[in-house]
């Protein structure tokens, strides 16, 4: 259900606000955990809009492999909406890569994500691990 | 509430502000859907959308499907695009036609099957009483399955005994098709995917892999990263995604490339690159029709297309031809080309297709590791179903022509049908059956599996004709409303992708089953079915006994014995164990053949032929070098139009959008088509971007939203083809290849005002 325009740019905005104060910069898109991405015009690309928006996530993901690759935005991120998923689960990583996927569910993975070692826009092995989300 | 991207930053900026006074509190909101896990069982199956044909396994729990995964152990080790991810939505989406429509009062009313069987089969009997078997018309589909093909092809050309059957492909493969025969007797590529992990050298021409092939991109850039020293070169008026991992780049004015092309041969030729040898063994030459020409001929033939007539003609600098060239020949090196769309869909589609061929029988750059022609297809089952399986207006079985005395001889003795049941005139291609559909010629059409009321050059024109008055429309379809079923007068609910079975064959020869993971939606069913019980009602019963979908496999396997495609050593309970079998698999034991004509790989050469390679599609076992001179597309532009207009995919959508549409990620993403032009176009037009633009042609207009794009080429404008509401297709020009009869929706000449 999207916030009619009278009273969803606060709305959206404040969700924005504790994005920007609570998550590193790269680290996710500036939509609160649980909140939905308004709606957005069909004409638009996610990385059209999100290349001004949200540069440098945007940047990460574009200059590495799945950015290269074309596994755009709504392979991890969903839909806008309530179908918007700020933090993918292992699940939307697993289309790809199954194996990996489903080897998350061990004992030793307990309360880590893809994320915990993968950046999650560059997605390259290990640069989380090595040093964090930069 | 739509937000676009100003009011976004403004937002994101008044958020800032806001982050500035410290923690919030945030409503609840309701937790996002992601693809359900926890399948109970994962079925083998592949990819619905594009011709990679990328292995995967359907998740099935509680008798849906709620998820896949790529097949790793397939040519695509694992990975699946963001379409084949998305797959699972397909299935239930809102517009899934689960009964029967009949038209009644102009509108498509809910129907029984047996209302709908019974005036299908009383309309086609009175069309084919009154005006003869060639009074109605078959429209069929790449995206089919091979099975699903056959029956309809074996219905109508052995049981109504017409050959007006065509389909899809003829819009995206017969100049692919019409390429390989011309030049080695037989269609199909003797190339594999295997090849980009040898090849030192990739010249991808009118193709953008990136978004219309991207597991086949993807394997593309690791073959970059794993050989240091891997040139990639593309030829594409656009700096598409594509060419970002170009080392070179050679954007031209559309239309122009078989002027490149013989300038490449220019540089091959004077600079020495060529293998004499080679081509004294394996290649003959010709022009027009025949292989009556030399080697001497060609060179002189070559002498005036030097790379500055071509950068003349193109646009493209001719430097840059000679840097294509000195890659593409250097001795030692593996070099492969790809292409697509950017060349079959032209009037001089075959001529570019040859011309490719060209680059590498004059270097002997061909059956070795990473050194093939390969051309890409658009569709799952273009190559397997509809040009392997025959059913085109001109074609029968496994490489068997309608004009051929001897080929339809031997299929009707397989087909069990009285000696001359089939017609010996070829059909009605695409566009001559939409225009017999117009005039009333044909009276009946069936479509199965697309979309021609969306898909077809010059589609206002073809619109008007499936309303005709007179005319009767069957669409079998698994959505409804799309662009051609709103259009019939009856349709009849298909099962889709993973409510069927049966075999897909994609670009490199390689043939998959996709088994049944889930029963068919609704009241709908296989198109298989569908067509058996037609032909029952027809009277011809006979010919179409089939059960199970297993059954007619059993049928092909007999009728491709002895052919150049020979898989008949590929039985069902091997395609079940298997990730994909390359034919030719003439035997039970056979490994499967990644290079055709290559001695000791593919099983047709003889084991003691003294040359690597045998080109058997001829007679005169050699592949021919065509002289294919540059000629100009049917339609450039002049004062009155003065753009070039062209169209292509995007990544999120495939074909017509039917599918991706029904992805709630892929609506919202590049899910409108909009006009891309160059910054210098938009400015002497006086659009920005987002701005409406008309975009007229000679044959009709549409109007798209402006995005203005540096890698657009300038003096040319771009529209998506996906979008069902706005309707690429009302300006694209419907001339066709004279060989191919594939149309030209890739040139034509349009003027663009603002809105």
């Amino acid at each position: 259900m999207m916030p009619s325009r009278r009273v969803g740019t606060p709305l959206v905005a404040l969700l924005v606000a504790t994005l920007l104060a609570a998550a590193p910069l790269g680290a996710a898109p500036p939509v609160a955990k649980g909140a939905a991405h308004p709606a957005v015009d069909a004409a638009e690309s996610c990385e059209g809009c999100h290349a001004e928006v949200t540069p440098k996530p945007y940047q990460l993901w574009f200059d590495g492999r799945h950015g290269l690759m074309g596994v755009k935005c709504v392979v991890c991120h969903g839909s806008v909406g309530s179908g918007f998923t700020r933090k993918p689960k292992a699940d939307r990583c697993g289309g790809c890569h199954g194996e990996n996927a489903a080897a998350m569910s061990v004992p030793f993975f307990k309360g880590k994500s893809c994320f915990s070692c993968h950046h999650p826009h560059a997605l390259n092995p290990h640069v989380a691990a090595a040093g964090g989300a930069k | 509430m739509t937000m676009n991207r100003r009011e976004l930053m403004e937002t994101a900026a008044a958020a800032a502000a806001l982050a500035a006074i410290g923690k919030l509190e945030l409503p609840a909101h309701a937790a996002a859907p992601v693809p359900a896990a926890g399948a109970d069982k994962w079925v083998k199956s592949v990819c619905r959308y594009c011709g990679t044909g990328c292995g995967l396994f359907v998740g099935v729990k509680d008798g849906k499907v709620v998820a896949v995964k790529g097949d790793k152990d397939n040519h695509n080790k694992g990975f699946l695009c963001l379409k084949g991810f998305l797959l699972p939505e397909i299935m239930s989406a809102p517009d899934r036609l689960l009964h029967p429509l009949i038209r009644k009062n102009d509108k498509l009313v809910p129907a029984t099957w047996e209302e709908a069987m019974s005036l299908v089969a009383s309309k086609f009997k009175a069309a084919i009483e009154k005006g003869g078997p060639d009074a109605v018309g078959f429209y069929g589909s790449g995206q089919a399955l091979t099975e699903e093909t056959y029956c309809a092809n074996k219905l109508f050309k052995a049981g109504i005994r017409t050959n007006n059957i065509d389909g899809n492909p003829r819009l995206c493969m017969a100049s692919a098709v019409g390429g390989y025969v011309t030049t080695f007797g037989k269609d199909e590529p003797m190339g594999c995917y295997d090849d980009i992990d040898h090849a030192d050298v990739m010249l991808l021409v009118g193709s953008n892999a990136a978004e219309a092939h991207p597991i086949l991109f993807q394997r593309i850039v690791r073959r970059k990263e794993a050989a240091k020293g891997t040139k990639i070169v593309v030829l594409d008026p656009r700096k598409t995604p594509t060419a970002r991992i170009a080392d070179l780049h050679i954007s031209f004015t559309a239309g122009t490339d078989l002027a490149i092309l013989n300038a490449i041969a220019h540089v091959l030729v004077k600079e020495g690159m060529v293998d004499e040898e080679f081509v004294k063994a394996h290649a003959a030459f010709g022009e027009g029709a025949d292989a009556n020409k030399t080697w001497e001929d060609y060179k002189a033939f070559l002498e005036a297309w030097t790379p500055e007539k071509a950068e003349e003609i193109s646009g493209a600098k001719a430097a840059d031809i000679r840097t294509c060239a000195r890659w593409f020949g250097e001795k030692g090196k593996a070099s492969l080309t790809m292409w697509t769309m950017g060349l079959n869909q032209r009037t001089k589609g075959v001529w570019a297709n040859n011309l490719c061929h060209n680059l590498h029988l004059i270097t002997g750059k061909i059956g070795l590791p990473g050194s093939s022609p390969l051309s890409l297809t658009g569709q799952p089952n273009a190559c397997g179903g509809v040009r392997d399986g025959g059913a085109l207006s001109h074609l029968l079985p496994y490489g068997r022509l309608v004009v051929n005395e001897k080929h339809r001889a031997e299929m009707e003795k397989l087909w069990g049908v009285p000696e001359g049941t089939i017609q010996p005139k070829p059909g009605l291609a695409t566009v001559d059956l939409f225009r017999a559909v117009e005039d009333g010629k044909v009276k009946c059409l069936y479509i199965m599996c697309t979309n021609p009321g969306q898909s077809m050059p010059n589609v206002g024109r073809y619109r008007k004709a499936l309303r005709r008055e007179g005319a009767f429309v069957v669409v079998s379809e698994a959505f409804h409303p799309t662009r051609t079923s709103e259009l019939a007068d009856v349709v009849l609910p298909a099962a889709l992708w993973a409510e069927k079975e049966g075999v897909y064959g994609c670009t490199e020869r390689r043939y998959q089953l996709l088994e049944q993971s889930v029963k068919p939606s609704g009241e709908a069913r296989p198109d298989f079915e569908i067509l058996c019980d037609l032909a029952a009602r027809l009277g011809h019963g006979k010919l179409l006994p089939f059960k199970t979908a297993s059954d007619v496999w059993a049928e092909l396997l007999t009728v491709c014995k002895g052919t150049a495609y020979d898989f008949s050593g590929m039985t069902r309970d091997r395609l079940k164990e298997s990730h994909g079998l390359l034919w030719p698999l003439p035997t039970a034991g056979h490994p499967g053949t990644k290079r055709r004509y290559v001695k000791g790989d593919d099983p047709l050469v003889p084991a003691d032929h003294p040359q690597r390679i045998l080109f058997y599609g001829r007679p005169d076992r050699k592949a021919v070098v065509w002289l294919r001179p540059h000629q100009p597309a049917a339609e450039v532009p002049d004062a009155e139009y003065p753009l070039i207009y062209t169209t292509g995919r995007v990544i999120e959508h495939w074909h017509t959008g039917t599918m991706t549409r029904n992805c709630k990620e892929l609506r919202h993403a590049n899910a409108e088509a909009v006009v891309e032009m160059h910054p210098d176009d938009a400015k002497v037009l006086g659009v920005k971007n987002g701005d409406l633009a008309k975009v007229a042609s000679r044959r009709g207009a549409e109007t798209f939203k402006v995005r203005v794009i540096d890698g657009s080429r300038k003096g040319m404008v771009f529209v998506h083809m996906h979008d069902d509401k706005r309707l690429c297709n009302l300006p694209t020009n419907d001339a066709v290849d004279p060989i191919s009869k594939q149309p030209e929706f890739k040139v034509c000449a349009v003027k663009v005002t603002k809105a």
